[in-house]
């Protein structure tokens, strides 16, 4: 795309990215950890 | 370096909006929006950032190699828009005369938008060049728009295109001219 010459820089820092946040059904769910074993009862 | 790196303040907080086209192409899951004249997929719901493949300076002097941030001002790199809906329009004639394909995914369609740039940023004559961007708006062009004919309805692309989370409307126009008319009734309708 043609733009023309270039005339300034500068930077933006906005306080919140422009980026929709995605929806709540769309969120893929959190992997649980797997239960720890079941402890074998110590032979006393 | 950005500001935030630099340590000092940004100089500005809100992003600039412009115009721009894009290509619609097959994605692996879906309708994706793609640039027309670089090879890139913009991703749903994160920011699209730019990289320098050139590495070229082209300011005062022979063009000079050098790694550099995109977007720098000596270089053309940069995610473009433009402040002229003509301009982009333009862009759309081309668009969809010239692809049949894009990054080795068929091309399903062409759209015309508003894209929000942040982070640094190149001021230009018509537009700007850009770090980081995402869509605004999205207009999905009619199937009957410019010289090609895509298979896939604007309004079901339109539909597809919903997973970017920004408004997507269908286009009905079947001119640049038309184009401008429409899109200056909306934004006064917006305005108002």
């Amino acid at each position: 795309m043609e733009i023309g010459r270039p005339e300034r820089q500068y930077e933006i820092e906005p306080l919140v990215e422009p980026v929709p946040r995605e929806e709540p059904d769309e969120r893929t769910a959190p992997e649980r950890e797997p239960a720890p074993p079941a402890l074998e009862p110590v032979p006393s | 370096m950005r500001a935030a790196e630099s340590g000092r303040a940004p100089d500005y907080i809100d992003p600039v909006t412009g115009w721009r086209t894009w290509l619609v192409v097959q994605g692996h899951d879906g309708p994706r929006l793609a640039s027309v004249s670089f090879p890139a997929l913009w991703p749903r719901r994160r920011r699209l950032s730019a990289e320098c493949g050139r590495g070229f300076h082209t300011g005062a002097g022979p063009p000079v190699r050098v790694e550099h941030r995109a977007p720098s001002l000596d270089c053309s790199c940069g995610i473009y828009a433009t402040w002229n809906l003509d301009r982009a329009t333009q862009i759309a004639d081309c668009a969809t005369a010239r692809f049949r394909d894009c990054l080795g995914r068929a091309v399903l369609g062409a759209a015309l938008g508003e894209v929000s740039l942040w982070g640094t940023v190149v001021e230009c004559a018509h537009g700007w060049r850009a770090g980081f961007a995402y869509p605004a708006r999205i207009y999905v062009l009619a199937p009957s728009y410019g010289r090609r004919s895509q298979v896939v309805s604007a309004k079901e692309l339109a539909a597809d295109l919903g997973a970017y989370g920004v408004p997507v409307d269908a286009l009905e126009c079947r001119s640049s001219l038309e184009i401008r008319r429409v899109l200056d009734g909306e934004r006064a309708d917006r305005a108002a």
